[in-house]
This record gives structure tokens, sequence and C-alpha cells, in this order.
């Protein structure tokens, strides 16, 4: 039973993980703590719902189409709006951002009801038989794909000129700055990956989870639960957070019972920004 | 400035006598609305004020560490749910009747505002650090009310129906709309004190710059934590209320996110650090829940409205509705500037 | 009055300060100069109480202030300015200095009239409904002088109050610094302008990557080899030599 939840935790994990990237990302960036986060992934789940539903794409084909859109629209969406609205303030920005996430949810009340939304795959019930567990087909690929798209990730930042120019604007921003680099550029770029994240996260999440106007306030404080402990800005720490709020939900839901497991996150949360704000791999806070 | 007959009012630190204007006003404000229930026949309005009687008066309760000591909350319904629960359990399972109860309540709030705070601004947390740990652990105190018997699990506690004093229930709305009156009268009372106060001018200090703060000898962290248990006394109170009014509770509805967003949209857009900002934010907020009502009756459209509003102010009026009306922040007026340590942890 | 003793500071593996001694005595104007980067605020910073040191002590009055938060150490009577203003912008001058005068009062009107006295001797009067984020930089520097003044401290601490002002801005402040220690006041500043320094001070040490490296009278500081080379090419020494002492 135990290895059946841990394996089932770092099932889900890995899209955590995914989710968490794209915060860390744009935080460690543009320093901006985006409470979006949640309901911009529930946009993306019922983007991905509405595709399969309106036009029969299959979740994870629906990634080639969402991703992109969302980058798009996280792009538009810093450079048009958050980043003109702010006026760069940090506490402006909070707000602004709990206002998009308002304005999110009810939108999607307003447009889509308050149901509760699945999907029915035809793989959808298949599994893979290892004995002591049974992994559905899309677990397994939810799986794989984040992990795909966190190492593609990993060598964008790593190895393009893009991801250099990312993280010489994150260390150093009037430097990058006089070395040519349009900074304003590079914020919405960053902001658009981050948000593409979560349109991948989503397609890969809907198979095997549901979508109402309310799931993006379970992913918030997850996703800000992996941030602060893996390090705001870390990527390999929200990588390894993922996994251990993954494994701690699932385990925790097995001790605890549905319920009280949920308690774990929100602990993990408080202790860790009580105790050790950078996170286990941040530098600075 | 003169005097006038014997009123002999204190000059305020902007150099105009203390709101000799606001004072009639607020007498004025205070006859009318005593006197109402009297006037008004239809009595679904003097429900609508009571309504906004109530969120104004949890509004001033987040003011009071929001608007005034600068530091953001995302999770004051914490105290209100925890203050619901004392007073109900009390009611519930002891038989203490909610008249005494809703001192618990309020002395439940003031306690959890101690331990949260002590251990959040302890911790050195601000700015979005301090909103999130606040949000944590409003969901912690959900989860755990939708765990333990004695809340009631998910099912929630239900109140027998009693109208009498002691309960704190009335068979007519002009009651609750008493009860409500009276507790927005204490909070105006409690953010009036604040802002002639010493305590509020420290407040004020921290808001704008704790450093400096801290090098002028205000003990940050005390008063900060001062801050949070008049915002957790009040919170505690307002379940109470709510409780007695609408006889049940339970885990979504007593730690409510949206509760705690309403607290804070009402004072931004009426006007952080404001004595009447609450107030004239609740009214407007109710306006405009009202008109979309009339427009299109599905739910989140007013919500919808709502939140576009929130970022409209924050980016264009940042000192709320309030701000319309003063030319500069007066005494401990509220501002969105912030500290340049907004996102710093610890001290070094 | 205050006693600094072999106080160091590391920042990871940079020393920041090392090993400092210094006095202060009651009624005296002394002051710590040296090059940018030398360690000066940092040092402030320590005696303040915002930075622990990592080793040595300070005292104030024969009573240890070391790890004490700065505003216990304010309590104590010591108060320090900041180097860059940190007003409280949505607050005008009158409010700003109250929240000062407050230190010591739990009386609006006291307050406030302590707020309007010490208003009076910086010469903000004028300035008093002003808000503190409309003020000039001189007048922030006044207003950051005056918000430390009305806490009644026994020993203030100015960081670089000249920074940024013009010759007449400056002759006014080193006035206003003289009058404030007549009054009673002790006080200790870091400075980059000699001639305020040289007109001010009883005493000046000199800090250079964190070290002591000159203490004395201000004349006998300028004429130190080390102090020279130390500030070689900014032209101190020979500003010193020429002797525009009032």
């Amino acid at each position: 039973m135990l290895t059946a939840a841990v394996l089932n935790g770092l099932m889900y994990g890995a899209i955590y993980a995914l989710v968490a990237l794209g915060l860390t990302l744009i935080y460690g960036v543009l320093h901006i703590i985006n409470f979006a986060h949640g309901a911009m992934l529930m946009l993306a789940l019922y983007s991905a719902f509405f595709l399969f539903k309106l036009f029969n794409i299959d979740p994870y084909a629906a990634i080639l189409i969402v991703t992109p859109a969302s980058f798009i629209l996280g792009y538009v969406m810093y450079r048009w709006g958050i980043g003109k609205l702010s006026k760069g303030r940090d506490q402006n920005i909070l707000l602004i951002t709990l206002g998009l996430s308002i304005i999110l949810e009810n939108a999607a009340l307003f447009f889509f009801t308050g149901d509760q939304q699945t999907v029915n795959l035809s793989y959808g019930y298949d599994a893979l038989d290892l004995g002591f567990v049974f992994l559905s087909y899309p677990k397994i690929i939810s799986f794989f794909a984040s992990l795909l798209i966190c190492a593609l990730l990993w060598a964008l930042m790593s190895l393009t000129d893009l991801g250099k120019a990312i993280r010489a604007v994150a260390k150093e921003r009037q430097g990058a700055r006089l070395v040519g680099i349009d900074v304003e550029h590079i914020f919405a770029v960053t902001f658009g990956i981050g948000i593409a994240c979560l349109g991948a996260a989503g397609c890969m999440l809907l198979p095997i989870f549901y979508v109402d106007p309310y799931t993006g306030n379970i992913f918030v404080v997850i996703a800000f639960t992996i941030v602060v402990l893996g390090g705001m800005g870390s990527i390999i720490g929200a990588l390894l957070g993922g996994f251990v709020i993954g494994i701690t939900e699932s385990v925790g839901g097995l001790f605890l019972g549905e319920s009280l497991g949920q308690i774990g996150i929100s602990l993990i949360f408080i202790i860790i920004l009580i105790f050790k704000p950078t996170g286990l791999f941040g530098s600075k806070v | 400035m003169t005097v006038i007959g014997k009123l002999k009012l204190p000059k305020a630190a902007n150099g105009k006598s203390a709101g000799r204007k606001s004072m009639i006003f607020l007498l004025i404000a205070a006859v009318v609305t005593l006197v109402a229930p009297t006037f008004i026949t239809n009595k679904f309005y003097l429900d609508v004020l009571t309504l906004i009687f109530f969120t104004a008066y949890i509004g001033q309760s987040w003011n009071i560490l929001g608007g005034y000591a600068g530091q953001f909350s995302f999770g004051g319904v914490m105290f209100f749910g925890t203050g619901a629960y004392t007073s109900t359990i009390l009611l519930t399972t002891f038989g203490i009747p909610p008249i005494i109860g809703i001192f618990a309540a309020v002395a439940a709030g003031a306690i959890l505002g101690l331990i949260v705070g002590y251990m959040s601004f302890r911790a050195g947390l601000r700015g979005s650090y301090f909103a999130l740990i606040t949000l944590a652990f409003a969901e912690l105190l959900r989860v755990l009310a939708n765990s333990v018997e004695f809340t009631g699990g998910g099912v929630g506690l239900f109140l027998t129906y009693a109208p009498s004093l002691k309960n704190l229930q009335f068979d007519t709305p002009t009651g609750f709309y008493y009860f409500s009156l009276i507790l927005l009268a204490i909070s105006i009372a409690v953010a009036i004190w604040l802002e002639r106060s010493r305590f509020g001018a420290q407040l004020a200090a921290i808001r704008e710059n704790e450093d400096a703060a801290e090098a002028l000898g205000i003990d940050t962290l005390r008063c900060k934590i001062y801050a949070i248990m008049i915002m957790g006394a009040m919170g505690g109170a307002a379940g109470t209320f709510y409780a007695q009014k609408y006889l049940y509770l339970d885990p979504p509805i007593a730690y409510s996110i949206a509760l705690s967003v309403e607290m804070l949209l009402v004072t931004i857009v009426g006007g952080m650090g404001t004595v009447f900002g609450p107030l004239v934010g609740a009214f407007v907020l109710h306006m405009v829940n009202e008109i979309t009502r009339n427009f299109i009756d599905t739910p989140g459209l007013s919500m919808i409205v709502y939140g576009v509003i929130l970022i409209f102010i924050i980016s264009y009026l940042p000192n709320g509705l309030m701000g319309l009306f003063r030319k500069r922040q007066d005494v401990l007026g509220g501002s969105l500037e912030t500290t340049k340590n907004e996102l710093e942890s610890k001290d070094a | 009055m205050l006693d600094v003793r072999g106080v160091t500071k590391r920042f990871g593996g940079l020393v920041a300060v090392s090993s400092v001694d210094l006095s202060v005595s009651r009624g005296e104007i002394v002051s710590l100069i040296g090059p940018n980067g030398a360690g000066k605020t940092t040092l402030f910073a320590i005696i303040a109480g915002f930075l622990k040191p990592d080793e040595g002590e300070i005292t104030l009055n024969n009573n240890s202030i070391r790890g004490l938060k700065p505003h216990k150490i304010c309590k104590m009577g010591m108060v320090r300015t900041f180097q860059i203003t940190q007003p409280f912008a949505g607050l005008n001058t009158l409010e700003n200095i109250m929240v000062g005068a407050y230190a010591n009062t739990n009386d609006q009107y006291i307050a406030r009239e302590t707020a309007e006295r010490v208003a009076e001797m910086v010469g903000m009067t004028s300035q008093l409904y002003k808000p503190a984020d409309g003020l000039t930089v001189a007048a922030r520097k006044r207003l950051e002088l005056a918000r430390a003044l009305a806490t009644n401290p026994e020993l203030l601490l100015l960081d670089e109050v000249m920074a940024g002002l013009n010759p007449t801005e400056i002759d006014e402040v080193v006035h206003v610094i003289k009058e404030i220690c007549s009054s009673g006041v002790t006080i200790f500043l870091i400075e980059h302008v000699m001639k305020a320094v040289i007109n001010l001070s009883d005493r000046t040490y000199v800090l250079n990557d964190g070290k002591l490296i000159a203490k004395g009278t201000p004349r006998s500081v300028a004429s130190d080899p080390g102090v020279i080379e130390a500030y070689l090419g900014h032209g101190a020494a020979k500003t010193m030599m020429s002797g525009d002492k009032k």
C-alpha cells in the first residue's frame, strides 16, 4: 500500500513540479509572486477540456495547441497588462494577480457553471500492472511528459542564448540592460514560459483529475509550497519539491485519510516559511 | 482654527481642526442609522444594511492590520471561523449562551492572532510572504475543522432557533440590524482611536518604513502582534454574529477564502488606512452586486466585476475612493508606498 | 559613553569590519571617515543594532548593547540616521517627527509640541505640513536628523547627513549640528565632506578596508601618511592642509 501511494505521489508530483516550475521561474526572474497561477492552471484545464469535448482532441495532443497559446497569453498579459499596471511595486502585483485570479475563477463560474468536469479517454482505465500496484496509462504518460518538458525547460535555460539572457536578467537587471538585453521583452518571455508550463500541465492533469472553477485554489497552495520548499527561483528545487509534495500528499492521504491528509501541505508551507524561507535550494528570498 | 462654542477639538497633525466637519457628519450619521428602522418599512432593506454593516465591520478588522499597519493578510477569515466555532461549540456542547460566548470568540480570535502573528512576524515575514502564510493558516484551520469531531466535521454545526437577547438571536431583522450597527460603531471607534494615538502613529511608521520605525524606538514586532490581535478579536465577534444570524456553520463557510478576499476588497476599494474606507467600500461593492444581479443573475458576475474594480483601484486609485476626498494622505492615511525591504525575510 | 571593542563582521568570505576599537565620550563630536566601501555604514549598522557582530563588544554607558534590537538601543539613548534617507513617505513632516517624539511620550499633544520644537531647531518650521515624499534631498536629510533628534537621544549617529548637499546647505547643517551638540547631545558622524569634518569634530577615526588606520584630531589624522595613501587621489589631504577651518 505504501509503495503504491509513493508511486502515485511520484506521478502527480511530476505534474506539480511542472506547475511549480512556472511559478518559480516567474519569481526568480521577475520577482513577481503570481497569485493567479492556480487560476491560470484552471484555465488551461478548461481549454484542454473543451478541445476534447468540442473537437475530440486528445488532451495529450492538445499540449501542442495549449502550450504555445498559453505562452502567447502569458507574454501579452505581462507586457501590456501586469507590467504596466503594477508600476513594478511588489505589493501592487500581489493584489493585481489576486484580482486576476478572482476574475478568472468567477468568469469560469459564470460561463462554465460550477460543475466538475472530467474527460473520459478510451484508454483512461487501461493500466499497467506492476504486480503490487496498477498504474493507469494516463498517469504514466503524464509523468513522462512532465519530465520531458522539465528537461526541455532546463535545456532551454542552460543551453540557449535565450536562456542565458533570462538568467542574466534574473541575476542582474541593470547589468543586463547595459549589455543591450531588452529586459521588458525578457520579462514577458519568461512570464510566457511560466504560463506555458501551466498550459502543458493542464493538459496532462485533466485526464487524471477534474476541473471546476475552484481547481485553481487547490493548486495555488500546492504550487507555492513546492516553490518555497525548493527555493524561490530554483528549477531543481521545483522538481524535487514537486516530488516531495506529491508523495507527501499521497502518503498523507493514506495514513490520515482524505480530509486530514491535505493538512500536510499547508503545514509544510508554514514550517518552511518560518524556519527556512530560502527553501532547500534557493539562494535568496 | 477657531473654537466653536464649548467644543474645543484638538488640532490634527495635518494642521486642520480635527474634522470639526467630520464630527458633525459622524453625529448626523449616527442619529440617522439609529432611527432608520422606524422609517424603513421594508425589512429587506434593513437586512441589506445589516449585511453592509457586517462587511464594513469585518473589513475594518482587516484595515487595522492591512491599512494602518501595512501588513496584508490573505487569511483574515481564520479569525471569523475560529470565533464562530468557539461561541457555537460553547453553546451546543456546554450550553453557554452566545451573549457570553461572543466574548470567548473575541478572546479566541485574539489568541489566534497572537499565535499566527508571533510565528509569522518573529520569522520576519513581510509583504507577499506574510500574505501567503496567513492563507496557509486559514487553509490549515479549514482542513482541521473538517476533520475533527467537536466541530461537527464536514457536516457542520446546527444552532437551534431560539430568539432572545442572551442567545444574540432576533426574530426580526431590526434586532440584527442593531447588532451589526453596534459592531460597526465599535470598529469605527477603534479606527478613530488609532488615528489619534501613539499606537496608531507607530503602526503608520511601520507601514511606511519598518527599519526607520525600528531605529526610532518602535518595537515593531510587538506593535504588529498587537495589530493582528485586534484584527483577530474583531474577527472573532464577527463569527459569532454570523453564526447567530444564519444558525449553521461548516468548514467551507467558516474558513472561506471568499470572505478573506471580501474584507480586503472593501477596504482597498474604500480606502486603506482610513476610518470610513471599509464602510464606503462595503456600500459600493454591495451596489455593484445589486446592479450586476439585475443585469444578469448568474453567479460569478459580481465577483468578476469586483476583480476588475480591485485591479483598477490598485492601478489608478491606490488610496481608494476615500482618496478622492483627500488631496493627500492625512494623519496615517493609507498608502501603497511599500518599503524597500518588502520581500526580505530576515534581518541579518 | 560609547565603547566599541574588537568588533568584527564577516559576510561570507568578506571581512567588512575587522577588530575595530573606538570610543565616544559624552559631549564630543566624533567623526568616522574613510574611502567608499571602507565599512563605515556597516559599523554604524552594527553599533545601532541592525547587524550582529561576529566578534567584539559594544557598550553604551557601560551597558552592553551587543545583539540588542535597534528599538531597545534607541530607548537606551542612541539613535541613528540612514545614509539613504528613509522618510515615512505617506506622512507629512510634522507626523514624521512626531513618530520620533512618541518614543518618549504617550500623549499626542506633547509629541506634537516636541516635534514642532525640534522642527524649529533644524529649520523646518515652514515645511511642517508638506508630505515627506515631496521634500528635496536637503530637506529629507534634515527631516532624518529631526526625527532622530525628537527621540531625545544622548548619542546621535549621523550617517553622511551632508551627502548631496550644496555648500550653503552644508554650512547650515554644520551650524545645526553644533547647536544640537551644545544642547547636550553627543554626536558620532560618518562623513565624506571634509570641510564639515574639520569644522565639527573633536576627534576623528579613519576606517579603510574594515580596519582602523588612524585616529586623533582631524589635523593629525590628515597628515597621517597612511590616511593620505588611503585617500590617494581624493585630494582630501590637500583640503585639510590648506586649512579653511573657521
